[in-house]
């Protein structure tokens, strides 16, 4: 009855060996479901203009998927990439829109939030898959 | 690498079918909830499928945001004309729904609704993965039921009718559980803290809930022997980081709305506005199945990764507070498809396992995807785009007002159908009054009288807060309600958009007395006309009406 955690990540770990690049392997992932959000729109908003489903989708990806899932890379032994997808576009919200509204009344405009937020996340998220790496290198020696 | 190692790396990933069930689940939910709705469409040329004030309350304030650049104050013209009300909702949403505009130039009454229904959908996700962490079969049978959230009117209302902070807090509500659910990853305690500070800043009532539900769980974990001293020290930290995060805006809540929430103990059945979900809303075949289900997992409570079972219990338990005076407990209730799905599927895998000894993820999906069909026939979904109350004409209206008349005008909205979704008026972007049908006024409409003296209501948000310390009280403007004199607005807006055979004449003799007193008419279309004083502040009325 019970689901063991540990099944997930046997599974993961054993995927890793198969794959000479994880991180190739998330990228390809990742571009793989904005395609499927993107066709996912197209489906739903068929009335709309392409492009305008396009801008969304990116839209989307580059506030709020993107910044979330390159934090939760740090988990990416722990957790499927599905998870941490979904996860990670809810966290990229979380600090999305908290951050836009301190910073807001801290006097940086909201007008440049969605150039200078993602960034500064996205950089957050290597920084600690990285560190996240270099931890498990440094165990495995 | 070379590049048969690339092509067999490419070959070499599976189909994830979880991944691809949960794809279909997502772009079903969005179809079913939004798509139909929005006619299809992610933009529109006007404010599309507004069907109630509070839709329209947060349709002006993110745009005010967006104007502004900032969430320091309410927009002045949602604050009765004051630029120095503290903003006092919870705020994430509006950043989102702005975020999006800027980057795409989609208007904000398109992003605020699509960011709300993203975040309701994405919520049913997340808390997918908490079930399938207690067993994967059950949370592929439940997650069906959450189609419910776009079928059930007392579900459906919370999207449709503006409760979109509710869905905001349940949505992160759903996000604090997934964290508490993975407490034992390391630094969780940051996910965890940054998913209670998103409930609070998402809805702050959903937080109030969390609060017991986390007692609970502690409780629950506790007689299980499961709650160890990392876990409490985790818990602790995200407490200190929730606090940090939100303190600011703690303050500001404590001074508003918390001021307003009823203590009282009666027993409340009723909103006053919208439907309410109940149990027999699910049909009784679901109701059934989650009924087995609820009582089966009792058994359940005490093994590791059943934190979707106690959150479903205590989800129930915060929905039916209702019962001692709390009415937020109708705002829970909307996400009753969503976290009361997992005892329909206890329920639902008991009976299989009985038929099949053994449920496996194949027989999950397969009996999941009949369930899906079930559901979409056996219940009732929007079949039609619903364009909202906003129509051509008032955008029209509003739009002239916008671009065309001073910043520091105020106007008066002669009563008509809108007056009911009055939060409508903040289109205008302007100092705003709108007429509040009453006894007193109606004598005079009944008389036809017009002697200038008009019913005015000045359109603000909750509270007109201008000054919050934690060493001192707040201080309020006072709101104008009440009589005023039509002289002393600037500009003065005709309707012809009334069911109301008296009020049309009454507008018609106001309109017709302002013409003759030497009002212009800047603006007119087939509902409408906006008038300009001549004489703000002075006598504007040829002569006096008898």
């Amino acid at each position: 009855m019970q689901q063991h955690h540990n099944n997930h990540h046997s599974q993961h770990h054993q995927d890793s060996h198969h794959t000479l690049n994880p991180f190739k392997d998330e990228a390809l992932r990742l571009l793989l479901s904005f395609a499927v959000f993107f066709i996912i729109l197209s489906i739903v908003f068929k009335n709309s203009e392409i492009i305008v489903n396009l801008k969304v989708a990116l839209g989307i990806y580059w506030l709020y998927v993107l910044p979330g899932f390159m934090i939760m890379l740090y988990w990416q032994k722990q957790l499927r990439f599905i998870e941490r997808l979904f996860i990670g576009f809810m966290l990229g919200a979380a600090i999305m829109g908290i951050a836009s509204y301190y910073l807001g009344i801290a006097g940086l405009s909201i007008n440049y939030h969605h150039y200078v937020l993602p960034i500064i996340l996205i950089l957050l998220g290597v920084f600690l898959a990285f560190k996240s790496a270099r931890n498990e290198d440094n165990k495995k020696q | 690498m070379s590049h048969s190692t690339q092509t067999s790396t490419i070959t070499n990933m599976k189909i994830d079918f979880e991944a691809v069930f949960l794809s279909v689940i997502f772009a079903l939910m969005l179809w079913l909830g939004m798509g139909v709705m929005m006619d299809h469409q992610l933009s529109h040329d006007k404010p599309y499928a507004f069907l109630a004030s509070d839709a329209f309350q947060h349709e002006v304030r993110v745009e005010g945001i967006k104007l502004d650049g900032s969430y320091k104050y309410e927009p002045f013209f949602y604050a009765g004309g004051h630029k120095d009300i503290i903003g006092h909702y919870m705020p994430i949403m509006y950043h989102l729904a702005v975020q999006l505009s800027n980057l795409t130039g989609v208007q904000t009454y398109d992003t605020l609704y699509f960011i709300i229904f993203l975040l309701g959908i994405s919520s049913v996700i997340v808390f997918y993965f908490v079930v399938a962490r207690f067993n994967k079969p059950i949370a592929i049978l439940s997650v069906p039921i959450a189609l419910l959230l776009f079928s059930i009117k007392g579900s459906y209302v919370g999207f449709i009718f503006g409760n979109w902070g509710a869905i905001t807090g349940l949505s992160f509500l759903a996000c604090s559980f997934w964290a508490m659910a993975n407490i034992d990853l390391k630094y969780s305690f940051a996910l965890i803290g940054i998913f209670f500070s998103a409930t609070i800043l998402g809805h702050s009532s959903e937080f109030i809930y969390l609060l017991g539900i986390l007692i609970m769980y502690a409780f629950v974990k506790y007689l299980s022997k499961q709650l160890t001293i990392q876990k409490i020290k985790t818990l602790a930290i995200s407490f200190v980081i929730m606090v940090i995060v939100s303190a600011y805006f703690l303050v500001i809540f404590y001074y508003t709305f918390y001021q307003i929430a009823r203590m009282s103990f009666e027993v409340i059945t009723t909103t006053g506005v919208g439907a309410i979900l109940t149990f027999t809303d699910f049909g009784w075949i679901i109701l059934g199945l989650g009924a087995l289900g609820f009582l089966l997992s009792f058994k359940f409570l005490s093994e590791p990764n059943s934190e979707a079972i106690i959150f479903g219990y205590a989800i129930l338990l915060a929905g039916l507070t209702n019962f001692i005076g709390q009415e937020r407990a109708f705002n829970i209730r909307f996400f009753w498809p969503v976290f009361l799905a997992v005892f329909f599927g206890i329920g639902l895998y008991f009976i299989l396992k009985t038929l099949l000894k053994k449920v496996t993820v194949l027989h999950a999906l397969l009996l999941s995807i009949a369930l899906i069909f079930f559901i979409v026939f056996a219940f009732e979904f929007t079949k039609a785009p619903v364009p909202g109350i906003m129509t051509t004409e008032a955008w029209q209206m509003f739009s002239y007002i916008k671009d065309k008349t001073p910043i520091d005008s105020r106007v008066y909205f002669m009563c008509e159908e809108n007056t009911a979704a009055n939060s409508i008026y903040g289109n205008a972007g302007r100092e705003g009054y709108f007429c509040m049908r009453g006894k007193d006024h109606d004598n005079y409409v009944s008389n036809k009288l017009f002697n200038g003296s008009v019913p005015a209501y000045m359109l603000y948000g909750a509270f007109l807060t201008h000054k919050i310390s934690l060493f001192s009280a707040p201080e309020s403007y006072e709101p104008l309600i009440g009589q005023d004199n039509i002289c002393n607005f600037d500009y003065a807006v005709y309707s012809a958009y009334t069911s109301s055979k008296d009020w049309l004449d009454y507008n018609n003799i106001i309109a017709d007395r302002l013409t003759k007193s030497g009002w212009k008419i800047e603006f007119q279309n087939r509902f409408y006309a906006v008038l300009k004083n001549p004489n703000k502040g002075g006598d504007c009325l040829a002569a006096a009406s008898q």
